[in-house]
């Protein structure tokens, strides 16, 4: 079948009336999760997740999908009104959006931001749609010492993407491998690691381990700083951005598309590379460089459509080769397998209906965040004022019941409650969590691409060497770890860093 | 957050000290089952290089801390910490007992406690309000399985 053969019929799928109202509740509940101070995209999902147990596979997949967008979009919402980024990938967006907003144009930042969204996220789509079953056949030829070390890399990028030093996420990353490897050995069927329970026989649930450290977490680091107060919400003007703001923005919406498109391929690349990226190449090409941090509306359209870009094709090393990417592709993964679908390269070949139906809800999905957020941004700017002594005990609620409702039983609860202590207790040890859970998710798949490489090849590890698509990988693998232990890499590495926490 | 005086970093001491010693209980609980050779691994093979990477990690930030100056550990919100997890706790073990209703308002009741200054009116108002919404998306949208109220009959 041909291209529009098949987004004809992803179309198909995503228009029946159960998906689309699915689709716009997952962005709708998204938003207003995501909008929701001190709620980022991936604590969103995790506690939205159990909402779409209940639901048919392509209806609770693209339902999902809807939250995605929605956090994201509304992690931009808090960026420009709040300067409070909902995660890493809205950061530079408040360096020039909230100086924006503190001029009175917040409206036209927010309106740029979701056309360059929009924009960015209906191209990369067609990317995804056109080059996800190329890759996904060269996927198939992938063999098990080329997985292995392509999940290595990944883990790799995403060492080099977290904040703070690379000793502590190398050791956050070996920590999510090590949790990982609690439950039943595949291979031989033995307990490890069980401590004699059998709840934990299949290993941690990856949703309260994902709620407790991105969930309970916070909550605990936000009653702790409560009272210094979460900024301001500044006066909205008009909606509309002037003439001069889209002639300024639409190269960078253009440039933006193409980098974030390029860059959210990469493993462990995604979002938050991308928006990096596209901010300072804007920076580079303005003809007045002076301008950006003041309230420059490129630095808001280039980074905004560059991360929903990348935030699109992220899902393409998801969809082709089963391999996520990022901790919200995680959360995914962990929602397919509830569903009973693996995702990866036969994904494609046994479920084309799944496959591309979200493909064609993402479009939807798109259009609808601009349907749903320009008109109740006032709303939005509402929802910012609750206070968090009332937010706090429903984000609460909502975990408690999500976790027991996994499998009717307290014990997960117990899981999230332990691991909501370890997070909050890892973000005053200066670490952070994202690459705990990667290695979470990636951990089981490496440990089994190890052994059955080590297995083909008798126990020589020559095999990862033969293989020209695991030798290119370990090269790049190679020359990536030398350029970012370089001193003056590492500078630049530090300085990146404490831009955005200022 | 200002260095500590003496030229060592507390946060990097107690990360190490952490991580080294769920390092080497993993690795060691590891060579409890068989962990055969590269060629035909065993269940305790991946999980004792793994720990062992862990360990050796742990061991590299707590060297580390021990030599350079940096922040230690401020403001633990302890009060916080207990109420939230407590209240977790008490859901976990008592919602099949308590049921729906009355677990949901305990724990709202009882991590709200981590805002001292709330009056027990807006307290109790909010716990019903919240448990009032999640039952209706929980237990009468998405038909969740816990029984609404405690079970009278044995």
């Amino acid at each position: 079948m041909d291209l529009f053969g098949n987004i004809a019929m992803g179309l198909g799928v995503a228009v029946q009336p159960i998906n689309i109202g699915f689709c716009f509740i997952g962005a709708l509940l998204g938003t207003v999760i995501g909008v929701l101070p001190g709620v980022g995209p991936t604590a969103t999902m995790a506690l939205l997740l159990p909402l779409t147990f209940g639901l048919p596979t392509e209806a609770s997949i693209i339902m999902l999908a809807g939250i995605y967008y929605g956090a994201q979009y509304g992690g931009s919402t808090t960026a420009i009104l709040l300067n409070l980024p909902g995660e890493t990938s809205s950061v530079v967006t408040t360096l020039d959006g909230h100086q924006m907003a503190r001029q009175g144009r917040a409206g036209a930042a927010l309106a740029i931001a979701a056309i360059g969204s929009l924009v960015g996220g209906s191209v990369a789509t067609l990317v995804l749609a056109a080059f996800g079953p190329l890759l996904t056949r060269a996927a198939l030829s992938f063999s098990a010492p080329d997985y292995f070390a392509l999940i290595l890399f990944g883990l790799l990028v995403s060492i080099i993407l977290a904040h703070g030093s690379l000793l502590k996420s190398v050791t956050m990353v070996v920590a999510g491998i090590a949790l990982g490897t609690i439950g039943v050995d595949i291979n031989t069927g033995q307990f490890r690691m069980t401590f004699g329970t059998m709840e934990l026989a299949e290993g941690i649930n990856f949703v309260p381990l994902a709620m407790g450290l991105f969930g309970i977490a916070d909550i605990l680091r936000n009653l702790e700083n409560r009272g210094s107060g979460m900024g301001t919400v500044s006066v909205i003007s008009s909606l509309w951005p002037s003439r001069d703001d889209i002639r300024r923005s639409w190269p960078a919406i253009l440039r933006g598309t193409g980098l974030g498109s390029l860059l959210g391929v990469l493993p462990g690349g995604g979002a938050t590379l991308a928006s990096f990226a596209s901010y300072s190449l804007e920076k580079k090409v303005a003809a007045d460089p002076a301008r950006f941090g003041k309230g420059a509306i490129e630095g808001v359209a280039g980074p905004e459509t560059a991360n929903n870009a990348a935030a699109q094709t992220s899902f393409v090393p998801l969809l082709t080769l089963g391999l996520p990417t990022n901790a919200v592709m995680a959360l995914l993964v962990g929602a397919f397998i509830i569903q009973g679908v693996q995702p990866g390269p036969m994904m494609l070949k046994q479920q084309p209906g799944l496959f591309w139906g979200l493909i064609a809800s993402m479009w939807i999905g798109n259009l609808m965040l601009v349907v749903i957020n320009l008109p109740l941004i006032g709303l939005w700017v509402k929802l910012l004022r609750v206070r968090y002594e009332f937010l706090f005990p429903a984000v609460l609620l909502f975990c408690a019941i999500g976790a027991y409702s996994l499998h009717n039983s307290g014990f997960d609860i117990l899981v999230m409650a332990v691991f909501g202590a370890v997070g909050y207790l890892l973000i005053k040890l200066g670490c952070e969590p994202t690459p705990l859970l990667l290695g979470f998710v990636l951990g089981p798949m490496l440990e089994e691409n190890l052994r059955r490489s080590l297995m083909l090849s008798r126990g020589s590890l020559m095999t990862f060497i033969e293989h020209p698509i695991s030798l290119t990988i370990l090269i790049a693998f190679a020359l990536t770890l030398v350029t970012v232990v370089r001193p003056s890499m590492r500078r630049k590495r530090d300085i990146a860093f404490a831009e955005e926490e200022t | 957050m200002p260095p500590s005086r003496s030229g060592s970093c507390p946060q990097d001491i107690i990360a190490g000290i952490f991580f080294l010693v769920i390092g080497l209980a993993g690795m060691w609980n590891s060579f409890s089952y068989p962990i055969g050779t590269a060629l035909q691994m065993g269940p305790g093979y991946f999980p004792a290089l793994v720990f062992g990477l862990l360990a050796a990690l742990g061991l590299a930030i707590l060297v580390k801390g021990l030599l350079a100056a940096g922040p230690g550990i401020q403001g633990w919100a302890w009060r916080p910490t207990l109420l939230v997890l407590g209240g977790l706790v008490l859901f976990a073990v008592l919602a099949p007992v308590l049921g729906f209703v009355l677990s949901c308002m305990l724990l709202t009741t009882v991590a709200t406690l981590a805002v001292p200054e709330m009056p027990w009116r807006t307290r109790l108002g909010l716990a019903a309000a919240l448990t009032g919404f999640c039952w209706l998306i929980f237990i009468a949208g998405l038909g969740v399985l816990i029984p609404s109220w405690p079970e009278l009959l044995p």
